[in-house]
């Protein structure tokens, strides 16, 4: 279980960029109020109390740097009020870097903010699905931001990288040119609302085993590429028995609060609309305790086939969104979730092997600390 | 597509040594994991010592059963232990 609450503050509808993979729905400038806002954060801090955890404020949107001032509002708040409550906090933005300058990363560095950066790999991949409204490609603003990030040596950040049937193609490429314009991790968010042809599945995993290469290659030249999916299926087999990272939380330590002020139970399901089967209370009525009991009770795999699978530990089958992306329930899964899974686990465990037997130094310090 | 449970029982070849647990706690911590330390140990502090420290001493014993430590290093019997006799 961790040990902190997970409060999403999405800041705003709009967007500076009409993604085709997007989930957070139409982009309309409708920005959340200072109201909302504060009534949200106090939520997040009454609940953190009651559990006894510390808070993590992720700023969220359509791209959140719309609204800089309220973001800036939003710090101060709350570091007023957990000073006064003895809540410990720690804050994060999801960006797609457009709207990144010198002065804000300054300003978000100083305060320890871990900023994740939208960069879907190379050009050609990027510029698939990210674009502006007019329709072209954005790559160069979101290599400009990562550039920039890289001043900023004390910064935690992160880049994630979107995979869907548009862009899977170029993607051992894409991590190739992010870990040439990137140290740090790189995070490749699957597209699990689309529908995966069996074609494009296939294509996909030929992907992923060009990307194992490039990794194999990066660790034997000592400047390995640390990409959060397949190390964490490394990580996941060293974890036997035990409950796999993956384990969801959906409903119990996670609020999304939505531009208007709707509770949703994880910030990847704020998009769907602000329906009563999904949100689970407001900011002006307080959590639906109900509600949360139901995610709560309901969360996990309840998937037949589930049970009988040697690989259920490492696999991410009880991740809430992810399972209802996929399905349209928070404890079903996907063919797609399961699929990827074993061929993540495949790719992984060939990697891991490969380094293992080879002594890699860089290998054995990451995942051997000798 | 289709939901496809796997049968494997496959020897992973790179296997989990007493450090992977401290490690491995570290990046769930990072994470935003609970931390799972061995009993008595501090977060930070190594569970085992280097490979040429460990040399000719005895196996350590975590988690109730025996691990295999690093590459070359076989489990060994405990000096002085018999096999039980029915």
């Amino acid at each position: 279980m961790r040990d902190t609450l997970q409060l999403t503050l999405c800041l705003t509808h709009d967007c500076t960029l009409r993604c085709a993979y997007c989930y957070a729905g139409r982009k309309y400038a409708h920005a959340m109020t200072r109201e909302v806002a504060e009534l949200g954060m106090e939520t997040g801090l009454a609940e953190a109390l009651r559990t006894g955890r510390g808070v993590d404020v992720s700023f969220f949107g359509g791209e959140p740097l719309l609204e800089w001032d309220l973001l800036r509002h939003c710090h101060a708040y709350m570091e007023r009020r957990a000073a006064e409550l003895g809540v410990a906090v720690r804050y994060g933005i999801t960006t797609n870097g457009t709207l990144l300058n010198r002065e804000r990363l300054a300003w978000m560095a100083e305060r320890d903010f871990l900023v994740g950066l939208s960069v879907d790999g190379s050009p050609e991949m990027h510029n698939v699905n990210r674009r502006y409204a007019d329709g072209q490609g954005s790559h160069a603003a979101a290599a400009a931001a990562l550039a920039l990030m890289q001043e900023f040596p004390t910064l935690r950040s992160r880049v994630i990288c979107v995979v869907n049937p548009a862009n899977h193609r170029w993607l051992s490429e894409g991590v190739q040119w992010l870990s040439t314009h990137y140290n740090g991790i790189i995070g490749l968010n699957f597209d699990y609302w689309s529908r995966w042809s069996d074609d494009e599945f296939e294509s996909l995993c030929r992907q992923l085993e060009a990307l194992q290469e490039k990794m194999l290659e990066s660790y034997r030249a000592g400047a390995p590429v640390h990409e959060e999916n397949i190390e964490g299926k490394i990580w996941s087999s060293f974890r036997e028995g035990e409950r796999s990272c993956a384990h969801c939380t959906i409903g119990e330590q996670e609020i999304a609060v939505s531009v208007d002020g709707h509770f949703f139970p994880c910030s990847r399901m704020v998009g769907v609309g602000d329906t009563p089967e999904i949100t689970f209370g407001d900011v002006y009525h307080g959590i639906d305790r109900a509600r949360q009991a139901y995610y709560v009770a309901t969360r996990g795999n309840a998937t037949p086939e589930c049970r009988l699978c040697s690989l259920r530990h490492r696999c991410l089958n009880t991740c809430g969104c992810t399972n209802y992306a996929g399905t349209g329930s928070i404890n079903r899964v996907s063919p797609f979730l399961c699929n990827l899974e074993q061929k993540l686990i495949d790719v992984a465990d060939s990697l891991a092997e490969t380094l293992y037997q080879e002594s890699n130094p860089a290998f054995m310090q990451r995942f051997y600390r000798v | 597509m289709k939901i496809n449970p796997s049968t494997r029982k496959k020897n992973l070849l790179y296997p989990m040594a007493a450090a992977v647990v401290l490690a491995a706690c570290q990046q769930q911590q990072r994470l935003g994991g609970v931390l799972l330390l061995p009993p008595g140990v501090q977060p930070g502090e190594p569970v085992v010592k280097p490979q040429e420290e460990k040399e000719n001493t005895r196996p350590q014993r975590l988690g109730g059963r025996m691990k295999q430590m690093m590459p070359g290093v076989r489990q060994q019997p405990l000096p002085g232990k018999k096999r039980a006799s029915r």
